[in-house]
């Protein structure tokens, strides 16, 4: 898979006020706990969803690309729904939603990334965005699929990080049409966080 | 590669943060493991032959998208073999010979790769859940991803509606 770093060109450090937050620290595998990996999926999907709301708002996309993101945006509304799930069947409480522009852009910003939607002017600005986001999701679920420890939600958080890797493809089609070492650059589909 | 975006949106910083979780390499693969990856391993070959053998037959774009998804098949044989070592077992070698039909056409060998990829799919969710270790198991899902991002470009060349699932099962 292509990098963040390698598809995107530099942009304005720091743009749009984002609070760029210190990362947390990395925790320890032993300390991991199944509640922990999914909350956090939980957190990078939600924040998919205000992504992908804010995108499908903007007056940038044609047709087929806005019927494509809407499809997407589908998806990821049903990878919440089965989150949400899997921690209520581990008796763990939600964490506090992320369902604001405000709020999506702090948690981009944990991860490095300093988002100012009203600069997204064009297709290209909006798929390398949600290309990004695509990579956080993919990234939390090949950490839980990794150190998961209880069965039940392992093979649902497969199948979720399957269906990002569809779609980070596909939106890279949409820039890079006939580029198949641009869309599915690598055999290894890991993501970031 | 080159970048690609003028993007004044995103900006990032001059190093990406540490990762939150860590999934440690593989270190040590139980032999428990051994049977299981050699099943996936079986599959990888299968479908290199198929690519081998169907690329001829497909357009010269679809030959591009499917020389680009032979290397991936070949880097997961390669991953796959390298864990069964690990194991210590003896990774399995190449058929003679597979059942793969006689596609003659460049839909024929479409259906016949959207079959093998599905196929490939679907026994890497089935070994998953079997996998012994963390780190095995994070490896084959990276592989399984890769599988899915195939099958989305072979139904788009079929026509087919690329990503039709939130939940990749092969099954769709």
């Amino acid at each position: 898979m292509l990098s963040r770093r390698e598809l995107l060109t530099g942009g304005l450090a720091g743009a749009g006020g984002a609070v760029l937050a210190t990362a947390p620290a990395a925790v320890a595998d032993t300390q991991v706990t199944d509640g922990a990996l999914l909350s956090y999926a939980l957190q990078v999907e939600q924040t998919a969803v205000v992504v992908y709301e804010q995108v499908l708002a903007m007056p940038v996309l044609g047709r087929e690309s806005r019927a494509l993101l809407l499809e997407f945006l589908g998806h990821e509304r049903e990878h919440v729904a089965a989150l949400l799930s899997a921690l209520q069947a581990l008796g763990q409480a939600a964490p506090a939603p992320v369902s604001t522009a405000r709020q999506a852009r702090a948690v981009l910003a944990q991860h490095g990334l300093s988002v100012d939607f009203a600069k997204v002017h064009g297709l290209k600005d909006a798929i390398t965005l949600l290309y990004d986001i695509e990579g956080l999701s993919q990234g939390a679920y090949y950490a839980a699929v990794g150190l998961l420890r209880s069965s039940r939600p392992l093979a649902s958080a497969a199948q979720a990080l399957a269906c990002e890797a569809q779609h980070q493809a596909l939106l890279t089609a949409l820039l890079f049409p006939g580029e198949i070492k641009r869309s599915v650059p690598g055999a290894f589909v890991e993501g970031w966080q | 590669v080159a970048a690609t975006a003028g993007l004044g949106a995103v900006a990032c910083g001059s190093s990406r943060p540490a990762p939150r979780f860590r999934v440690k390499p593989t270190k040590h693969v139980a032999a428990q493991d051994i049977g299981i990856l050699n099943r996936l391993l079986d599959l990888e070959h299968e479908a290199i032959a198929a690519y081998e053998a169907g690329i001829p037959l497909l357009s010269e774009s679809d030959q591009k998208v499917a020389e680009q998804f032979l290397r991936h098949e070949l880097a997961h044989a390669g991953e796959l073999a390298g864990l069964v070592k690990q194991a210590k077992g003896t990774p399995y070698k190449p058929r003679v010979a597979y059942p793969l039909g006689h596609p003659r056409t460049a839909q024929q060998t479409l259906e016949l790769l959207h079959r093998l990829e599905r196929a490939q799919i679907v026994s890497y969710l089935w070994a998953l859940p079997r996998l012994s270790g963390g780190p095995v198991r994070a490896a084959a899902a990276a592989m399984l991803a890769n599988e899915a991002q195939h099958i989305a470009m072979v139904r788009a060349s079929l026509g087919q509606p690329s990503v039709p699932e939130a939940f990749v099962s092969g099954r769709e």
